[in-house]
């Protein structure tokens, strides 16, 4: 049993855009596809971590968003003084800043970043995984070789939705390959199928 | 028992996080939320989103999902007469003359499978 892990900058139910036109628009432009007679043989028994990055761990503080990051994006609202939003906030409460818009929850939940990073997914890529992974792969912000244009801003989950073409960045590439280049240690054979024990804490 | 009936089925079974932890939260964009993490104090959630009076509801890992502590439960099941092979791990294989009786760690799962007569 291998395990593998994914990096995406879209979490696994929005690679085809806004909800409802999946079928209309097809693979997200981040994310490149295989007919299933050429999967590769070491993906069949493999266990796959698919992380998104912006909601898993906010790694460096130094690099979270900022009112620039949103430009461009979904819903296209750019309120003064607009900030992340506290990791460990109440869900549904609006920020004041996004209340003052006098839209909803659902639209200003869009404006939204927490400033997860890949420095969160290095630091407790452990917690993520189990210690049994060998390998980790990647695509999206990883696919580096494949992908040299990123879209950006776009919301953090969309691949496509209100973002312009952008350049990946070199930082960002730099990160990747440390993650990549990263081989956790592995014990003994086969292993838990989830992570429940290290999570749990 | 959803999560388990993906293992029997076709293609891969795909397991969220939120899942593993506890989390709430349903259609997009309610299953976004940041990543509940053991060493963070989580506001309670309190707040419902159209305004109406809710519950309010802890926002911590759920340890009592992971707990595979050694009380092992007695489950009883009927089953048709028959060779019998567990499925999720399809080492186990058992000639059952009406009546499978197993010992399964709490909100654990077992897949059976007649195999044979």
């Amino acid at each position: 049993m291998k395990y593998l892990a994914l990096v995406t900058p879209i979490s696994p139910v929005a690679c085809g855009g806004e909800p409802g036109d999946n079928a209309a628009s097809g693979p997200s432009s981040a994310v490149s596809t295989t007919a299933v007679s050429d999967v590769p043989a070491r993906a069949k028994d493999a266990v796959w971590y698919q992380i998104f990055p912006e909601r898993f761990r906010n790694g460096d503080s130094t690099n979270d968003p900022t009112l620039h990051d949103i430009e461009g994006a979904w819903p296209h609202m750019a309120p003064e003084g607009w900030e992340p939003t506290a990791w460990t906030q109440d869900w549904f409460r609006q920020e004041p800043r996004a209340a003052a818009t006098g839209e909803d929850i659902y639209t200003t939940i869009q404006l939204r970043r927490y400033g997860g990073d890949l420095q969160g997914v290095i630091d407790r890529l452990d917690d993520a995984a189990t210690p049994d992974t060998n390998e980790f792969a990647s695509r999206g912000w990883a696919g580096v070789p494949e992908l040299p244009e990123w879209r950006k801003p776009g919301r953090p989950e969309d691949a496509h939705g209100g973002a312009v073409p952008g350049t990946l960045d070199p930082e960002i590439r730099e990160h990747v390959f440390a993650v990549t280049r990263r081989r956790p240690r592995t014990t003994g054979s086969g292993g838990r199928t989830s992570a429940p024990a290290k999570s749990g804490r | 028992m959803i999560l388990v009936q993906q293992f029997p089925y076709i293609g891969a079974p795909h397991i969220w996080n939120g899942d593993e932890v506890g989390m709430w939260g349903a259609d997009d964009p309610d299953q976004r939320k940041p990543r509940v993490w053991g060493d963070m104090e989580y506001e309670d959630e309190t707040t419902h989103p159209f305004g109406l009076p809710r519950q309010p509801h802890a926002v911590a890992p759920d340890k009592g999902l992971f707990n595979t502590s050694e009380d092992l439960q007695d489950v009883v099941v009927e089953l048709e007469p028959g060779t019998w092979t567990e499925q999720l791990d399809g080492s186990r294989v058992l000639q059952v003359d009406g009546e499978l009786r197993l010992e399964l760690l709490p909100l654990g799962a077992s897949v059976w499978l007649r195999t044979g007569d």
